[in-house]
């Protein structure tokens, strides 16, 4: 799920009423127990015996949940950051694409892929190291994006993605196989080979892209974070200036919107 | 105490084929590589300590992190990123170069270059090239050591 994305944002006020609730619910619930319910009128005095036996449990629940729900809530949070860095993968998309105005914006994409060291799925290697997407320009596509290993042993990286986080340098691959005609078995190993996803890989998600450019990621203290990797549906359309938009503009911003993420 | 005196951060001066993509290559695929921004110096100064008689290159990055000092000989101690192993500054003792008598900014080049054939090893290649690169060819660092002698 993008840290950008719509659930996500549903999450945080759904958690952020909840525990707003909870505490209110625990400041009433203790009023209730100091107060003498026959000094009210009707319906209270009964609604209140009826709710007495309950009270230190009810109390009880919302001290337990308000916590878990400001914990999903801090997990969720930071809708701020990565709006920004929305813009700023929009932006970075908008300058390294030439001669692009007239195809649809999904055609021409960039994707930040975080380096995490597992992934919470059912899959082989959850714990080996895996870089996972976390926010894309645009407003399609945005689901079901694939993640790639990115393992402690370098040689088993996969994708333009695990390419450029093993280098640690700016990768581009471009001119690959349209997969999206009648591709022949030549082309997928072609586009296999110069892509390090395997061909089963690619026939089980037939990709689109047919240039790719990777850029690393860092922390303000030099750290690896990630990659975003530029992909486009047309063989060579990426600006020759890629390299320095992303080192003018898009770098010295992710540095500091990355910063304690 | 010391008065430094400190010329103002200027683009460094990058070699001219560092835009020039290298083929690369692992496991059977093939790319494009091109050097990470992130090893691309933005800036680079020099500072001078008429006290300890020492200059300092600092270069500046995208990136700002601790350093660890390490001494290639006795003239030349290098700042390397405690993360990135990025060269983030390099300390020339003046007097340890050729005695400190009759300098050029050439003997502080050399001295620089030679040390730094010492740590090949220690530093990342890309940014160990551009580094040395803008430190030899940025001749405006050094005037801001007053004794050197200037040849035309």
């Amino acid at each position: 799920m993008m840290y950008g994305s719509k659930t996500r944002q549903r999450i945080h006020q759904s958690a952020k009423f909840v525990k707003w609730a909870c505490g209110l619910g625990i400041v009433i619930l203790s009023i209730t127990l100091k107060i003498n319910p026959d000094d009210y009128w009707d319906p209270f005095p009964k609604f209140f015996r009826w709710l007495a036996p309950y009270t230190p449990f009810l109390i009880l629940g919302c001290a337990v949940v308000a916590p878990f729900a400001g914990w999903i809530q801090k997990l969720a949070s930071d809708q701020n950051r990565w709006r920004n860095i929305h813009r700023v993968l929009d932006d970075l998309r908008d300058k390294c694409f030439v001669d692009v105005d007239d195809d649809p914006l999904d055609h021409h994409r960039a994707t930040l892929f975080k380096h995490t060291n597992w992934r919470i799925r059912f899959c082989r290697w959850p714990w080996s190291g895996w870089l996972l997407p976390v926010e894309r320009s645009g407003y399609l596509s945005r689901y079901g994006v694939q993640c790639f290993r990115a393992p402690d042993k370098g040689d088993e990286v996969e994708g333009v993605a695990g390419i450029t986080y093993r280098k640690n340098a700016v990768v581009e691959i471009k001119d690959l196989p349209d997969l999206l005609g009648n591709p022949t078995e030549n082309d997928f190993k072609v586009y296999s080979s110069q892509t390090g996803v395997s061909v089963a890989g690619l026939k089980k998600r037939l990709p689109k892209a047919r240039s790719y450019c990777g850029f690393p990621v860092e922390l303000k203290d030099g750290r690896p974070w990630g990659v975003i990797v530029l992909d486009s549906r047309k063989p060579d359309s990426m600006h020759s200036r890629a390299g320095k938009v992303f080192t003018d503009f898009c770098a010295p911003v992710l540095t500091i919107l990355l910063e304690d993420s | 105490m010391s008065t430094s005196s400190t010329t103002p951060w200027m683009a460094p001066s990058l070699p001219a084929q560092m835009n020039q993509p290298q083929q690369g290559s692992f496991a059977g695929v093939q790319f494009q590589v091109f050097v990470s921004p992130y090893d691309v110096p933005t800036a680079i100064r020099g500072v001078h300590d008429p006290t300890l008689n020492r200059l300092l290159i600092e270069f500046k990055y995208l990136t700002d992190e601790p350093t660890d000092r390490v001494k290639a000989d006795s003239a030349v101690t290098f700042r390397l990123g405690r993360n990135s192993h990025r060269m983030y500054a390099i300390e020339v003792d003046l007097k340890s170069v050729r005695g400190g008598i009759g300098l050029q900014p050439m003997d502080i080049e050399e001295a620089v270059m030679s040390a730094m054939k010492k740590l090949l090893d220690r530093t990342r290649p890309s940014n160990f090239n551009i580094a040395a690169h803008a430190s030899t060819h940025s001749p405006d660092v050094f005037s801001v050591v007053p004794s050197l002698i200037w040849r035309k």
